[in-house]
């Protein structure tokens, strides 16, 4: 047995307190591993499911990281007008937003939006060398169009935009009511593609004011015409008055500044955005104003939000019934004649098609009937070699048609009909024009990788990704989308959405002011904050904090972290507690 | 020293009244010691707080069973509760009321009784509800006239130290409570 | 300045004094009023301190370790279940020699479910290695949790200061809140021995072998008996500037005494009370109020009574299957007593889960004391009634 404690005596110096006194480098637990950990960046859902092929998560975490110049221009990199589809974009990418698993989407449109505007009072970019010599035509200048040119224009071509309306922006302009987007904005986005120095010819219809052989000056042609005649709703009578109209023909008119007289009720026939806009205008020149849609609310085409605004305005509704027949008196329309409809079985596009209800009939007061149940394309101005099909010009996915330097897209190709497609579409011409006019010239370039430019495997194409863009360093990307799975909730909190501040519906019916107001700097900050950079690094440092061998280490750069495989024994603990799916672990070789 | 039981219900400012009490009586140059009853408190169920002063340091520290004087915020707690208990003989009752002090003649032949309708006071000073008003400060101030142990100037500045809302409200509840409460000496019996 | 203010925020005022710089703290009756306090002066500038909110007491020990490993002066305040919620971590603080100071807002421990006072919340904790200091009035709460961080940074050892639920929590009395250029004087910033530094990495409560466990608990008990001597030198050095002392113990009227009455917390401003009441009668009586606990003050209290025919400690708390705490703490003191010197002691046990204690109470003390020819029991009840 030991003696009776004498402190001071053995000369042992023992502190107080359990702490260590040398290194344990010399343990190289590194050699121990059998699997390694290593940064793997992937798609966000956000991305994967944008039509304009948007860097989404990236513009948020440049956002989170208080670098707005540096989020705008990602953005305005793959979107020609930000602005605009913040206010009228259908937002797929809220769809695919993995925050719904937790509480809800992330507002991203309402992002979007403000950013938009950020960049829109900023001073306008300059225009870019005109590295190329080659001259490129682009007929329309609605989104796709203007896309293109835009995109085209930053890569170095000369540009002439051709455009049959006496202002540009094509159905942005025409079939848009100023309510959703103000033509301030409209104006200033359009005026900032131009400043890239492209020449936008209004008022000139290719073959109508201008032959198509006036075109043999361009080294290539971008086709996109939209979709300008309505449909034929088959109302009998309809042409004993003029008060059964297109839909279409009647915002153009109203959006040019027209206050047509419409009467005191005027009926809508169909469910997508035109019949929303329809019906709205027309309730803001002092109708009352009923839709018929033949199907359900459920098979509506048009987005949610703009239909629930139109209900909240006052438009009413009357599904599964569609008009038959105009009754008019001295031209004057009195009222139509319809047909109650019922679900039958589903048609070619999965809907189920509505089929006349035996004995359903009724009758309507009508002074007005606009008709809104979908445009055709008018490509009677293409040369004769373009293939059509379906109403619409046959083209590869980089919008290339069956004659050589002819490109068609936007509504003129076979696409869902928005904004985003548009845009999407042009994008991509831009992509195929500019490999079409290399090979052209002699260049030894290898065709676009699709896979590689897209976001995620069905993804639109990134011409960032092309011209090796990315300010977030995103390490080792592979073209995966990180779905809820690959996410750790439980580095998550539960932080309601905001939405859009909205005009009270009371008064605005007088107005064609813009009715959604956005959020606030606060609410658009706590959005960017909820953004959870689903499977890419956004540097949480989560890794570093949890590694038990203090094998992980910040870069230099600042751009992310390196692993000390020396010290790392392949624990796992840094990609099992990585909240987003940003890394992943490999077998080490043997 | 002197001892002193408030009575209330849950919501009516029991405790912060014998708070302001205590820091009256402190500006006075006593030595004080004010304490709610200890439990759960609810809205609405009766409450009581106590008070001590005295000149030199207070030594006792337990629930006051012998008061010297009482105050009741809720005049139906003298049927609910034996607000008397232990009540020294000759001793005070400030009751918040509009009844005539003299008309609570099973109290006068034994307690001297003071009354103010420091409910009516509050609520024409927008402190509180009709029903439900807050009636601390208006006590106070009653409490000013009827013990003499402390004047206008401290409960103002006792007010302003502990009441963080209505200041000026509160001192003119307090005010005219002290103006307004009338008292019945022991022993006076009723005229009514 | 002097203010009326509940015991509560008495130690809310001694820790902003204190400048403390982390606070973290999980909300629980009767404590809640320090940190809620403590929150609004984080808020609004009166303490530039870092409040970290948590989700339980065990946490809030956590966050206070962290932040006091790395060298800031740190504080939290408890009760009760609370308290227990955070045993294995109390052991953490101490033995990782941090000066983190906590106020413990004595509170009966359930069942059956009680929010009111009693001692058996912090003297179960009597061997984690705190410093425990048990207060009388408000002015000593503010005092104490002043002289608490002092005594904490000079020996490394984590402070406990005690004060009884509602009896000081919620009771308003005068305090004087000492001017903060003589608090500054009195406690300067804290300088940490060793502390969490990225500069110089070490790691902090690894492993220890058997080979040093021993010598690390033998600083520890180095520390506590520094402890006895170094308590009453802060107290003089406070006393000096403020004119208050406590000592770890205080002897009151007990010269040529006969019989002692030991106390602890509230309890002993009343027994000051019968004490006088005695003495102005006659009564050769007098009173030992214990205000340190740990380390215990064996050698204070053994001088203090020796003489003395007999002592009667009176318990609000109850070591079940053994007696009152303080009773069985001061009787192991007296052992060492001569028999002839050793006075007899009495070990009442009393205001259980914050049963009153009157002077009556008290009064029956004394006379039981006096006349009985021995204790019959360890531990005598007082007022039980089965």
């Amino acid at each position: 047995m030991s003696d009776i404690t004498e402190p001071g005596r053995s000369g042992r110096n023992i502190p107080p307190i359990a702490i260590s006194r040398m290194t344990t480098e010399v343990n190289l637990t590194g050699s121990w591993k059998y699997i390694r950990p290593r940064y793997e960046d992937r798609v966000a859902p956000c991305n994967a499911n944008c039509p304009v092929g948007i860097d989404i998560e990236g513009y948020l975490y440049l956002l989170g990281q208080g670098r707005t110049e540096e989020a705008a221009s990602l953005l305005l990199e793959e979107n020609p007008m930000p602005a605009v589809t913040g206010r009228v974009c259908h937002h797929p990418c809220e769809d695919g937003c993995n925050r719904a698993n937790l509480d809800e989407p992330v507002a991203i449109h309402s992002v979007e939006r403000r950013l938009g505007d950020i960049a829109l009072a900023s001073p306008p970019p300059a225009a870019p060398d005109p590295a190329r010599d080659e001259k490129v035509a682009v007929i329309g200048s609605g989104p796709a169009g203007l896309a293109c040119a835009y995109h085209l224009a930053r890569i170095g071509y000369r540009v002439t935009v051709f455009e049959a309306a006496p202002e540009a922006g094509g159905m942005l302009r025409l079939g848009i009511p100023e309510y959703r987007l103000p033509r301030a904005i409209l104006d200033r986005q359009i005026d900032r593609i131009a400043a890239l120095g492209i020449e936008i010819r209004c008022s000139t219809a290719v073959g109508r004011d201008l032959p198509w052989s006036e075109l043999d000056t361009f080294d290539a042609v971008f086709a996109a015409p939209g979709a300008h005649v309505g449909k034929d709703a088959r109302i009998d009578g309809a042409s004993d008055t003029r008060m059964v109209r297109p839909g279409l023909e009647f915002l153009k008119e109203v959006n040019a500044g027209g206050r047509p007289v419409l009467g005191d009720h005027v009926v809508v026939v169909g469910g997508g955005n035109t019949a929303m806009d329809c019906a709205r205008s027309a309730l803001r020149l002092g109708s009352e104003v009923t839709v018929l849609y033949r199907r359900t609310p459920l098979e509506m085409p048009a987005i949610p939000q703009e239909v629930k605004e139109a209900k909240l305005e006052g438009v009413g509704f009357r599904f599964l019934a569609t008009p038959t027949a105009a009754r008019a008196k001295d031209g004057s329309l009195v009222g139509i004649e319809c047909q109650q409809m019922e679900l039958g079985p589903p048609d070619e596009s999965g809907r189920r098609r509505p089929v006349p209800q035996e004995e359903g009939r009724f009758s309507m007061i009508a002074d007005c009937v606009l008709t809104a149940i979908g445009e055709d394309c008018d490509l009677e101005f293409l040369p004769e070699g373009v293939e059509i099909s379906g109403g619409v010009a046959a083209v590869d996915e980089l919008c290339e048609s069956t004659t050589a330097r002819v490109f068609v897209g936007g509504d003129a190709a076979d696409l869902p009909r928005s904004v985003a497609d548009a845009l999407g579409s042009g994008k991509r011409a831009a992509i195929g024009i500019d490999h079409w006019l290399r090979e052209r010239s002699g260049e030894e370039v290898a065709p676009p990788d699709l896979a590689a430019l897209r976001f995620g495997p069905g993804g639109n194409l990134s011409i960032a990704r092309e011209r090796g863009i990315d300010p977030l360093h995103r390490a080792s990307p592979v073209n995966e989308v990180a779905g809820w799975d690959a996410m750790n909730p439980a580095h998550f909190e539960q932080a309601p959405r905001h939405e859009d501040h909205f005009h009270a519906a009371g008064d605005l019916t007088a107005t064609f002011g813009e009715v959604n107001f956005g959020l606030s700097e606060r609410e658009f900050r706590d959005e960017v904050d909820r953004c959870m950079n689903c499977g890419v690094c956004n540097r949480c440092e989560l890794c570093l904090i949890f590694c038990p061998d203090m094998a992980i280490h910040r870069r230099d750069d600042g751009e992310g972290f390196e692993i000390d495989l020396r010290y790392c024994k392949g624990c796992g603990l840094c990609a099992a507690e990585c909240p987003r799916g940003a890394m992943a672990m490999s077998r080490e070789e043997s | 020293m002197r001892e002193l039981r408030i009575h209330g219900r849950g919501g009516q400012g029991t405790v912060i009244a014998s708070k302001l009490l205590a820091v009256a009586l402190f500006r006075e140059g006593h030595e004080v010691q004010s304490f709610p009853a200890f439990g759960v408190e609810r809205r609405g169920a009766p409450v009581t707080a106590f008070l001590r002063f005295d000149d030199s340091p207070i030594r006792l520290r337990c629930e006051i069973t012998a008061p010297n004087h009482l105050i009741v915020l809720d005049p139906t707690l003298i049927d609910a509760v034996d607000v008397t208990a232990g009540l020294e003989a000759g001793g005070t009752i400030l009751i918040n009321t509009d009844r005539d002090p003299a008309s609570y003649v099973e109290l006068t032949p034994r307690f001297t009784v003071a009354t103010v309708d420091a409910s009516e006071i509050a609520v024409r000073h927008g402190l509180g509800t009709r029903s439900q008003p807050i009636v601390n400060t208006a006590i106070v101030g009653a409490s000013s006239s009827v013990f003499g142990w402390f004047g206008m100037e401290a409960v103002e500045a006792a007010i302003a130290d502990e009441v963080p809302v209505k200041l000026e409200e509160n001192v003119e509840a307090a005010r005219e409570a002290a103006e307004a409460v009338r008292v019945a000496p022991t022993g006076e019996m009723s005229n009514v | 300045m002097k203010k009326v203010m509940i015991g509560n925020h008495a130690v809310s005022w001694g820790v902003q004094r204190s400048r403390v710089e982390v606070i973290s703290a999980y909300p629980i009756t009767p404590q809640t009023q320090i940190v809620e306090e403590l929150s609004d002066m984080c808020a609004d500038g009166r303490l530039p301190a870092r409040y970290i909110k948590v989700e339980s007491e065990h946490s809030a020990m956590a966050a206070c370790i962290g932040a006091s490993a790395a060298g800031v002066r740190t504080f939290t305040a408890t009760s009760a279940q609370g308290l227990a919620l955070m045993h294995e971590l109390l052991h953490w603080a101490a033995g990782g020699r941090l000066p983190i100071v906590m106020a413990d807002v004595n509170r009966a421990m359930a069942p059956g479910w009680n929010i009111w006072t009693d001692q058996n919340d912090s003297l179960s904790q009597r061997d984690t290695g705190w410093i425990q200091l048990y207060c009388e009035t408000n002015q000593e709460v503010f005092d104490t949790t002043v002289q608490a961080f002092r005594l904490a940074e000079q020996i490394n050892l984590p402070v406990m200061i005690i004060l009884d639920a509602f009896f000081l929590s919620h009771t308003s009395e005068p305090v004087d809140l000492t001017d903060q250029e003589i608090v500054d004087e009195f406690l300067p910033q804290r300088v940490a021995q060793y502390k969490l530094d990225p500069s110089d990495p070490h790691a902090f409560g690894a492993l220890v072998r058997p080979d040093a466990y021993m010598e690390m608990r033998w600083q520890q008990q180095e520390a506590m008996r520094d402890t006895l001597r170094v308590m009453p030198e802060v107290d003089e050095a406070w006393g000096a500037l403020t004119g208050r002392r406590y000592g770890a113990i205080e002897e009151y009227r007990t010269e040529d005494a006969e019989l002692l009455l030991v106390t602890s917390g509230t309890i002993t401003s009343t027994a000051r009370h019968v004490v006088d009441a005695r003495r102005s009668s006659g009564e050769k009586i007098g009173l030992v109020k214990i205000k340190m606990f740990r380390p215990f003050p064996t050698a204070l209290l053994r001088s203090a009574l020796a003489g003395a025919d007999r002592v009667a400690v009176l318990d609000r708390n109850i070591s079940p299957g053994h007696g009152g705490i303080f009773a069985e703490e001061t009787r192991s003191a007296l052992y060492d007593v001569p028999l002839e010197d050793r006075p007899t002691l009495f070990g009442y046990v009393l205001g259980l889960g914050g049963r009153d204690v009157t002077p009556s109470v008290i009064e029956a003390i004394v006379d039981r004391t006096r006349e009985a020819e021995a204790p019959e029991r360890q531990d005598l009840w007082v007022g039980v009634e089965l």
